[in-house]
Parts: C-alpha cells; sequence; structure tokens
C-alpha cells in the first residue's frame, strides 16, 4: 500500500514530529508508514486522513500486489 | 497484545539492574554447585510413614538447596521485566515489532528443540531443555531491540 503522507506534511507544513504528535503515535511509526514498512490501521489511517482533511482513499492506495 | 499487558516502563531498568547478578548466581549454583546463600539450605529432619519415594519432602533424608531454585526463577522475572516493559511510546507499530519478535523466538526456540531432540540424548537432553527456557526470552529481547535500534537509526538519517 502506498501513501501520500510525505506529500501532504510538505503541503501542510508539518514535521513527522508533529504529525506523530498529534496523531498520538511514535514518530518511528509514522516514519515506517512513510517508508512503506508499516501498514496502518484503520484507526490510525482514519486519524491520518482527519488531521490532513481528505478521504482516507486520497492518502493510502492500494497497490497491485495488494 | 495489548497496552495493558505491559508492565510499567521503570521494570526494565530493575531488570537490566539486578540480571548480571542473577546469571552469577545461577552460575554459581548450577556450575560449581556453590551456594551463594546458605541459609537458603534445607534440612529437613522429619521421619517419613515410609511410602514417600526418595527425594520427597517428607523423606527423613530430604535435603535440598533452593539456591538453584530461587536464582533460577528470579533471572526468569529479570528477563520477563526486560522484554515485557513498556516502550517510551508504545504504540501500535511498536506492538508489531513486538509480535514479530515474539514469532521470531518462538521459532527459534522450537528449532532448538527439535534439533536438540534429534542430536542430543539422555541427561544432556534435559540440561538443553532446560536452558531453552531462556531462549523465548533472550531471543525476543535482542529481536526486538535491534528492530527498535535499526529503526531509530532510519528515522535519523532520513530527513524529517
Amino acid at each position: 500500500m502506498k501513501n501520500s503522507i510525505k506529500v501532504e506534511r510538505a503541503r501542510n507544513n508539518m514535521t513527522q514530529g508533529e504529525l506523530a504528535e498529534k496523531a498520538d503515535v511514535s514518530r518511528q511509526t509514522i516514519n515506517a508508514i512513510e517508508a512503506s514498512k508499516y501498514v496502518p490501521s484503520t484507526v490510525l489511517a482514519l486519524k491520518i486522513s482527519k488531521l490532513f482533511g481528505k478521504p482516507v482513499n486520497e492518502i493510502f492506495e492500494l497497490e497491485d500486489g495488494d | 497484545m495489548t497496552k495493558h499487558l505491559l508492565l510499567p516502563r521503570q521494570c526494565r531498568l530493575i531488570g537490566i539492574v539486578l540480571l548480571p547478578f542473577m546469571i552469577f548466581w545461577l552460575i554459581a549454583t548450577y556450575s560449581y554447585d556453590f551456594s551463594l546463600f546458605p541459609f537458603l539450605r534445607y534440612n529437613l529432619g522429619v521421619k517419613t510413614q515410609g511410602f514417600f519415594p526418595p527425594g520427597f519432602v517428607f523423606d527423613k533424608n530430604f535435603s535440598a538447596d533452593f539456591n538453584g531454585e530461587i536464582s533460577f526463577l528470579f533471572t526468569l522475572i529479570c528477563l520477563f521485566m526486560i522484554a515485557f516493559s513498556k516502550e517510551k511510546n508504545e504504540d501500535e507499530y511498536i506492538r508489531s515489532l513486538r509480535l514479530q519478535a515474539l514469532q521470531v523466538s518462538v521459532y527459534v526456540s522450537y528449532l532448538i528443540l527439535a534439533i536438540a531432540s534429534t542430536l542430543i540424548y539422555g541427561v544432556s537432553f534435559f540440561l538443553v531443555t532446560f536452558l531453552n527456557i531462556f531462549t523465548i526470552l533472550i531471543v525476543f529481547i535482542i529481536v526486538f531491540h535491534y528492530n527498535l535500534h535499526i529503526r531509530s537509526r532510519i528515522r535519523k538519517t532520513e530527513a524529517i
């Protein structure tokens, strides 16, 4: 699953740490999601999309192998 | 594995501080038959009814050195405290790393047991199974903290 968190962060002028704090997770988690090393839970995906004010499927996208 | 099933963060420090002493105590007892705390040697001079097997608690010649049992128990507790205390930011990602590490440790433990059951016989096999009790906890601690360390390094090197 790919995601556009990095782009959205840049658009909102937000660091990984700030996003992590707002989503109530560690910075490692945001980093792992951005690097596609970790697929977040539905709750966290919804939290992140809410923070960016966009629907979940605009931030997270399924890839061919998924 | 939920947040609620983990020990407080301070427990890890207590475990780390006490572990070297516990290992020393364990090795001293089992490898050198040395009682670090002689008062834990127990001698029960009770006459038996005759139907208890030799070595049973009510055997009149029963004597035991509880240094072994207690050092073993405390070593397990220390390893448990190091393995299962909360991280600073205990979130879903850390929990997934925990689960992965636990899976690896169970695999390793049973692999050792499988190899030992085919290659090692007699009393030596029981020694391996005895020591294998620690494998799950030790491998879990190593794998989990290695993964955490690797992730921290990646985090620091990548641009924020």
